[in-house]
C-alpha cells in the first residue's frame, strides 16, 4: 500500500478546514526570448535520432514550437560528418546516414537560419559488463500482511576507478507466443523492489516515508571502484505466464549513463515526483531541470548498456 | 556578494545620527533640572544662589558644608546633580529632595555602601516580576531584576528612596535610612486603574534599563488580547508582528528574524530550547499563554549567555504558581478548551502552576463518521506544569515541564473476525478489527532548576534539563494467512533528544557592574530515522526488527561571560564572550563569540545603542518542503557540513515618549556564511544518497530598518511596527552562481496592534498588518520533455519548465485586518470573560502559493493561468468563554 494518503489526508483536511480559495492572477513574467531545444540519445550501432524545437510562454497551451529552416552539423570523433537540413513536420528526425561506437566522442551543432545556434559535445560511454548474475525465489513478509515471493536476483560488476560513473539498473519481461498462426508478443517494464543500498540510504528514508523512485537511477557514491553485487528482488507476478504466453524472458540491463543523462533523468523525476507529491500542492520549489545544450535547452547523450537475461519456459 | 549600497539604509543611518544629537526634555525630579551660567567660574555660594532663582528652589545645608571661593566648572550648563557633585566634590555629599527644598548633606567620613537585594513580586500571588527596575533616583543608581526576578544593588549608607517599576504595576517609593545589608522584598500591586502617564517619572530606569538593541520585551496581558484564528492566544503569532519579525507565509507559526530560516532562532521555555513550536502543520504555536509570565524576544545585540543559533532568541518564562491563594481558569473556544490552576502547595513556601490545554476536533469527527468505513481523527494539546519550593531564604528549587503532542490517526478496514481463545472455551468469539495507520509529533521538556544566592552579591542557577522532540508514523495491519490472523506493526520515527548541565551565575559587584558567567554541556541526541518491525500470529514465533536506528550523539559545550557596566553616567555598555565546542564523527568545532552592545543617553529619554554579535550553529533543520512540516529533521554539523555562522550589527535610537510608551528606530547589518540549502538536484524525498550529499553551503546578506513605537501602558495601548529590509543568499551550486532573495525576504513589513480598554470590562483589541509579497521561483517558458529510453513509467509532463532565476518573482502583497473584543464581568466565583473576534475581517485574499492551472473555456478553447491559492479568504469568526477563580 502506498502510505502517501497520511501526507494527502493530513494537508486536505487541514485545508477543507480552512476553507480556502483560488483565483487567478496576473503577475508579469520577465520576457524570455524563446530558446533552441535539441534532444538526442545516441547509441552504438544505432541511427542517430534527434530533436529540434523552440521554448515557449509557460502560458501557452502547446508544450513545443516546430522550427522551419533548421539546420545541424555533427562531428564524430573530431570528423566533420556534413550539414544537414533538419525536416519542420517531425518531432524525430531519423538519420541512417551515420554510425557510432562505444566511447565516440560526439559534437552537434544546429541553427535557424539567420536565428540563434546551440551546440552540445557528448559521447558514448564504454559498456560495464554484468560478470555474474545469480537468482533465487524467496518470500517475504510484506508490510500488508502476509507473503509475497520474489524472484532474489543478483548482479555483480566492476565499478571503473578512475572516473565517475552514473548507472541505471532497467530490467524488461518479454512473453512470446502464439495465438493461433501468429506469434504472440507482450513486453512490459518490471517494476523492481530497489532496496539495495545503491538506491536507497535506508537510515533516512523509513519504509513508511515514502522517497522517490529514481527508476533504477545510481551513482558509484557507494562502490569506489571496486567489484559490487546488487540485490534485486523481481515481484513474481512478472513470472506468471499469461494465457498465450510460452515463453518469458527477463532482460536486466545495466546501463552506464553520461553524468548529464543521469542529471537530466534525476532532475525530471524530480520535478514530476514533487509536482505529484502532493497531488500537484505547489509547496516544493519547482526544480530546475538539468540541461548540457550550450545556448540552448534539452540533451543529447550517448547510451550503452550490457544484458543479461532470465528465459523460462511455460 | 553585492557591498552596502543602498541609499535609503544609508540615510536611515544619518537620520540616527541627526536623532542622536538632538537635545530634549529634561525628568521630572528637579535635581535633572538643566540649570546654565554665565561663565563657569565663581563661588560655590555664587551657583548656589545661581540655581535657586533658575529653578526656584531653596537651599537647605549646615554650616559643615565646605564652601569654596574659586570653584571652575567643566562646563555651563548641566542638571542641578551634576552642577553640586562638582561644587562639592571635596565633601561627598547627600542630595534630598524635599518639594522645592534641596537638603544638602555632607558624608560624615567616607560614606559606607551597603547591599540591598531581594525579590520583586507580583503583590498578590508573589509571582516573579522580570526586568523590574529597582533604582534610586536621587543618587541615580539602580538595577533590573532577573529572570528569577531577584535584584541586588549596592548603595551608599543613609537616607535613600528606594523606587521599583514595572509595567503594568503601580510605582513603589520607599524611603529608608540605610545602615547595612538589607533584604527588601519589593512586592508590586497590579495597577488596575486605567490611566495615562503623561510625562516620565524618573529617568533613572532609562540609565539601568538594557543596553541591547532588537530585544523586545512584550507584556503577556498584550499577547493575551491580540486577536487570533479561532479564539486560540498564541504567543508566536504576537512575536510576528514585531518589526524584523515575519511568519513566512499566512497562519502559520514559524518566525523569520531578520533574513534568518525557522531553524535559526532559539525557542526557550525556562531555559531549555524547544526543537518544534508549532501544532497543526505550524498553524498554531505549542505556547499556552495562561502559563505565561513573561516573553522576550532578542534578534540582535546578543547578550553572551544566549548561543547556538544564529537570529534570534525567544525566551519565554513559565508562571511560578501563587503562593498566596488558589486561583484557577476555565475556557472554551471553538477548536480547544483550556484549563489552568495555580496555587500554594504551602503558603508563602511553595506552590503550583498546571494549565491543559486540548483540542476536540477528533470529538467533532468521531461524531460525523460514526458509521463510516474510515475514521480520521486529529487532535493536539499542551500540558504545562511547574513546582517551586522555598527552601530558605536562599535556596529555591523549581521543576517545570511542558508536554505537547499531535496526533492524527485513520482507521479503516473493519471487520468482524472470529478468534479461539486459548482456552477453547468460547470458539465462536468474534471481535472487530481495524487496521490503522496514524502520524504525530510530540516535544517534552523537563527542567529541574536550583537558585541559590552566594553572600548578597551573587545568585546562581543551575538547570539539569531534558528535551526530546519526535516525529513518528505508524501503521498496523491485520492479515490472514491460512486461516491464521496475525497482525504487523510498522513504525518509523525521528528526532533529537537533549539532556543539559547548565549553570547561570548573576554577579553584582557594585552598581557600575552586572556579571554574568555560566557553563553549559549538552548531550545532543539526533535519530535521523528509524524503523521498527513487529510482526505477530497466533503460530509463530513474534518478529521484532529494527533496522536504521543510527543515533548521533553530538556533545556540545559552551562557556560565556558577560559584564553590564557604567562607563560614565551616560554610557553603559555590555561586553562578553560566549565560547562554544561541538564534537562529529571525528572533528571538533568551535566558535569564540565576541558580543558587545553599548547604550548611550543623549537626554533623560533619548538614548543611542550599537550592537556587534558573532554567533555560531551546530544544527539545522532540514527541510521537507516550503512551509513547515512535521517530517522536517534536526540533523547536526557534520565532518564535511560546517558550522553555520552569523555576524550582526546594528545601531538604533530609543526614544521615552512616556512612560511604557516607547519609539525605536534601529538599523541592522547581517551576514550569514555557510547557510545550507537542497541542491538544485535533490530533495528531501531522494533518499538515494546520504543526507549530507544533498546539502549545499552557501553565503547570506540581511540589511533592514525597523521602527517599533511601542505603548505598553493606559487605555490605548499596542504598538506599531515597520521594517524595510532586503536579504540575499548567494550559493554557488543555486541559481547558476548568482545572489538571489532568500525564501522569506520582504521589502516592506508594518503591523499595528491596537488595544483599547473602554472600562474594566471591556476591551477592543484589533491588528493589521500589511508585507510585500514573498519571493517565488516561477518558471517563464516551457519546453518538449521526451520519453528517456530507460524510464519505467511514460512521461505525463509532455513539457519542462525553464525557470530562468531563483525566487524571481514575488506573490502579491499581504495585508489583513483582525478584529477582537472582550467582555469581562466580575462574578462572585471570580470572573468570566466573553471573547468574539474576526480573522480577516474585510476578507482580503492573500496569496499562500501559486501555481499554474489549465482550464477549458466554453469555446472549449484550453486556458492556462496562475492561479492564487488563499486560506482564509473571507472574514472568520471566532468566539470563546473564559472563567476565573
Amino acid at each position: 500500500m502506498k502510505h502517501n494518503w497520511i501526507k494527502h489526508s493530513l494537508i486536505y483536511s487541514f485545508i477543507i478546514l480552512l476553507i480556502s480559495c483560488e483565483k487567478d492572477i496576473v503577475i508579469e513574467l520577465n520576457d524570455q526570448p524563446d530558446q533552441l531545444v535539441m534532444y538526442s540519445f545516441i547509441y552504438p550501432d544505432s541511427a542517430l535520432s534527434l530533436h529540434f524545437s523552440k521554448s515557449q510562454s509557460i502560458l501557452s497551451v502547446p508544450s513545443y514550437k516546430q522550427v522551419e529552416n533548421a539546420r545541424f552539423r555533427i562531428t564524430i570523433n573530431g570528423e566533420n560528418q556534413g550539414t544537414y537540413i533538419l525536416p519542420a513536420d517531425t518531432v524525430w528526425s531519423s538519420w541512417k546516414e551515420f554510425s557510432f561506437e562505444k566511447g565516440d566522442d560526439v559534437v552537434v551543432e544546429a541553427f535557424e537560419r539567420e536565428g540563434d545556434t546551440i551546440r552540445v559535445e557528448s559521447y558514448i560511454p564504454l559498456s560495464i559488463p554484468i560478470l555474474r548474475k545469480d537468482t533465487s525465489t524467496v518470500n517475504y513478509n510484506y508490510s500488508e500482511g502476509g507473503l509475497e515471493q520474489f524472484l532474489k536476483t543478483k548482479i555483480t560488476f566492476e565499478d571503473p576507478a578512475s572516473q565517475e560513473n552514473f548507472y541505471q539498473l532497467h530490467i524488461i519481461r518479454e512473453g512470446f507466443g502464439t495465438i493461433g498462426e501468429d506469434a504472440y508478443y507482450t513486453r512490459s517494464i518490471v517494476d523492481f523492489e530497489k532496496e539495495d543500498p545503491v538506491f536507497i540510504q535506508k537510515d533516512q528514508s523509513g519504509s513508511l516515508l515514502q522517497g522517490l523512485d529514481f527508476q533504477g537511477l545510481f551513482s558509484d557514491e557507494l562502490l569506489n571502484g571496486n567489484s559490487y553485487t546488487i540485490n534485486v528482488n523481481i515481484p513474481m507476478d512478472y513470472l506468471f505466464f499469461d494465457y498465450y504466453e510460452e515463453k518469458i524472458k527477463i532482460s536486466i540491463y545495466l546501463y552506464h549513463h553520461t553524468k548529464d543523462y543521469y542529471d537530466y533523468f534525476r532532475s525530471t523525476i524530480l520535478s514530476a515526483g514533487y509536482d505529484g507529491f502532493y497531488n500537484g500542492l505547489p509547496i516544493f520549489d519547482p526544480v530546475r531541470i538539468h540541461n548540457n545544450i550550450e545556448g540552448g535547452l534539452g540533451l543529447v547523450s550517448g547510451m550503452v548498456f550490457d544484458v543479461d537475461s532470465i528465459v523460462l519456459y511455460r | 556578494m553585492p557591498e552596502l549600497e543602498n541609499l535609503r539604509f544609508k540615510n536611515i543611518l544619518v537620520v540616527l545620527f541627526i536623532l542622536l544629537f538632538q537635545k530634549q526634555l529634561s525628568g521630572q525630579s528637579v535635581l535633572y533640572q538643566q540649570v546654565s551660567f554665565d561663565n563657569n567660574k565663581g563661588s560655590t555660594a555664587y551657583f548656589l544662589n545661581s540655581i535657586e532663582e533658575q529653578a526656584k528652589v531653596v537651599f537647605s545645608y549646615s554650616n559643615m558644608l565646605c564652601f569654596e571661593d574659586d570653584v571652575e566648572l567643566s562646563r555651563t550648563s548641566a542638571s542641578i546633580r551634576e552642577v553640586l557633585n562638582e561644587l562639592f566634590i571635596n565633601c561627598p555629599s547627600n542630595f534630598i529632595v524635599r518639594g522645592k527644598k534641596i537638603i544638602i548633606r555632607p558624608y560624615e567620613g567616607i560614606p559606607g555602601k551597603y547591599v540591598v537585594r531581594g525579590y520583586i513580586r507580583d503583590a498578590n500571588s508573589k509571582e516573579a516580576l522580570i526586568l523590574a527596575n529597582v533604582y534610586d533616583e536621587e543618587k541615580v543608581l539602580g538595577t533590573v531584576s532577573n529572570n528569577f526576578g531577584f535584584y541586588s544593588i549596592t548603595l551608599p549608607s543613609g537616607y535613600l528612596r528606594l523606587n521599583c517599576s514595572y509595567v503594568g504595576y503601580e510605582h513603589k517609593e520607599l524611603f529608608i535610612n540605610l545602615q547595612s545589608d538589607t533584604v527588601i522584598n519589593l512586592d508590586m500591586q497590579r495597577d488596575t486603574e486605567i490611566k495615562e502617564i503623561a510625562v516620565v517619572q524618573s529617568k533613572v530606569p532609562n540609565r539601568v534599563k538594557s543596553t541591547r538593541t532588537g530585544t523586545i520585551d512584550i507584556p503577556i496581558e498584550q499577547i493575551k488580547n491580540v486577536p487570533v484564528f479561532l479564539g486560540e492566544v498564541d504567543v508566536v503569532k504576537s512575536i510576528q508582528l514585531l518589526p524584523g519579525i515575519q511568519s513566512g507565509g499566512e497562519g502559520l507559526s514559524a518566525l523569520y528574524v531578520r533574513g534568518g530560516g525557522p531553524d535559526q532562532n532559539m525557542v526557550l521555555i525556562d531555559d531549555v530550547p524547544v526543537y518544534n513550536v508549532g501544532h497543526l502543520l505550524g498553524f498554531f504555536s505549542i505556547f499556552n499563554a495562561d502559563a505565561i509570565n513573561h516573553v522576550s524576544v532578542v534578534k540582535g545585540g546578543f547578550p553572551a549567555r544566549y548561543g547556538g543559533r544564529l537570529s534570534s532568541v525567544v525566551d519565554i518564562r513559565m508562571y511560578d504558581g501563587n503562593t498566596q491563594d488558589f486561583k484557577g481558569l476555565a475556557s472554551v473556544g471553538i477548536l480547544s478548551s483550556r484549563i489552568a490552576a495555580e496555587g500554594p502547595l504551602v503558603k508563602d513556601k511553595s506552590s503550583f502552576s498546571v494549565s491543559f490545554r486540548r483540542t476536540y476536533l477528533d470529538i467533532f469527527s468521531g461524531l460525523i463518521q460514526l458509521n463510516d468505513n474510515n475514521k480520521s481523527r486529529f487532535y493536539f494539546y499542551d500540558f504545562n506544569s511547574k513546582f517551586n519550593f522555598k527552601l530558605g531564604e536562599r535556596d529555591r528549587i523549581y521543576i517545570s515541564s511542558y508536554l505537547g503532542k499531535d496526533q492524527y490517526d485513520l482507521q479503516y478496514n473493519f471487520q468482524n473476525v472470529q478468534v479461539s481463545p486459548a482456552d477453547a472455551s468460547n470458539v465462536n468469539q468474534v471481535v472487530q478489527t481495524y487496521d490503522e495507520n496514524d502520524i504525530g509529533w510530540r516535544n517534552e521538556v523537563i527542567s529541574s532548576r536550583w537558585n541559590h544566592i552566594f553572600g548578597d552579591k551573587m545568585f546562581v542557577n543551575t538547570i539539569a534539563s531534558f528535551s526530546n522532540y519526535r516525529f513518528n508514523i505508524g501503521q498496523r495491519v491485520n492479515y490472514q494467512t491460512d486461516g491464521v490472523w496475525g497482525v504487523v506493526n510498522q513504525k518509523y520515527f525521528s528526532g533529537i533528544k537533549d539532556f543539559t548541565l547548565k549553570t547561570d551565575w548573576d554577579y553584582f559587584p557594585g552598581t557600575n557592574h552586572y556579571i554574568k558567567f555560566g557553563a553549559s554541556i549538552t548531550a545532543h541526541n539526533f535519530y535521523p530515522g528509524i524503523d521498527v518491525y513487529l510482526q505477530e500470529n497466533a503460530t509463530e514465533v513474534p518478529v521484532d526488527t529494527t533496522y536504521g536506528g543510527q543515533r548521533l550523539f553530538r556533545p556540545e559545550m559552551r562557556v560565556y561571560f558577560e559584564d553590564d557596566l557604567n562607563v560614565t553616567d551616560n554610557l553603559r555598555i555590555n561586553i562578553g564572550g560566549n565560547f562554544s565546542n561541538f564534537q562529529t564523527e571525528s572533528r571538533y568545532y568551535w566558535s569564540a563569540e565576541p558580543r558587545i552592545s553599548a547604550r548611550y543617553l543623549i537626554n533623560d529619554r533619548m538614548s543611542v545603542k550599537a550592537a556587534y554579535s558573532h554567533m555560531t550553529q551546530y544544527m539545522h533543520l532540514l527541510r521537507t518542503a516550503t512551509v513547515a512540516m512535521p517530517t522536517d529533521m534536526w540533523l547536526p554539523v557534520s565532518d564535511e557540513i560546517k558550522p553555520m555562522r552569523a555576524t550582526q550589527s546594528a545601531l538604533g535610537v530609543e526614544y521615552e515618549i512616556g512612560k511604557g510608551f516607547s519609539l525605536s528606530l534601529e538599523g541592522y547589518y547581517k551576514t550569514f556564511k555557510d547557510i545550507l540549502a537542497y541542491k538544485e538536484s535533490t530533495g528531501y524525498f531522494d533518499f538515494t544518497s546520504d543526507w549530507r550529499n544533498k546539502l549545499t553551503a552557501g553565503e547570506g546578506e540581511s540589511r533592514g530598518i525597523e521602527l517599533l513605537i511601542h505603548k505598553k501602558t493606559g487605555s490605548l495601548s499596542g504598538w506599531f511596527g515597520y521594517t524595510y529590509s532586503k536579504t540575499t543568499n548567494q550559493f554557488d551550486d543555486l541559481n547558476n552562481g548568482n545572489p538571489f532573495p532568500a525564501d522569506f525576504d520582504r521589502t516592506h513589513d508594518a503591523s499595528l496592534f491596537l488595544l483599547y480598554r473602554f472600562n474594566k470590562n471591556v476591551n477592543l483589541s484589533s491588528t493589521w498588518t500589511f508585507g510585500t509579497g514573498n519571493p517565488i521561483t516561477l518558471p517563464e517558458t516551457k519546453y518538449y520533455s521526451p520519453d528517456l529510453p530507460t524510464q519505467e513509467n511514460n512521461n505525463n509532463n509532455n513539457y519542462n519548465q525553464y525557470i530562468s532565476e531563483r525566487n524571481g518573482y514575488r506573490m502579491p502583497n499581504f495585508h489583513r485586518l483582525d478584529l477582537g473584543i472582550n467582555f469581562e464581568k466580575e462574578k462572585s466565583y471570580g470572573s468570566r470573560t466573553w471573547s468574539f473576534g474576526m480573522l480577516n475581517a474585510y476578507g482580503r485574499q492573500n496569496p499562500f502559493f501559486l501555481y499554474f492551472s489549465d482550464s477549458e473555456l466554453d469555446s472549449g478553447e484550453v486556458k492556462r493561468s496562475l492561479k492564487q491559492f488563499s486560506l482564509f479568504p473571507f472574514p472568520i469568526p471566532y468566539a470563546r468563554y473564559t472563567v476565573r477563580f
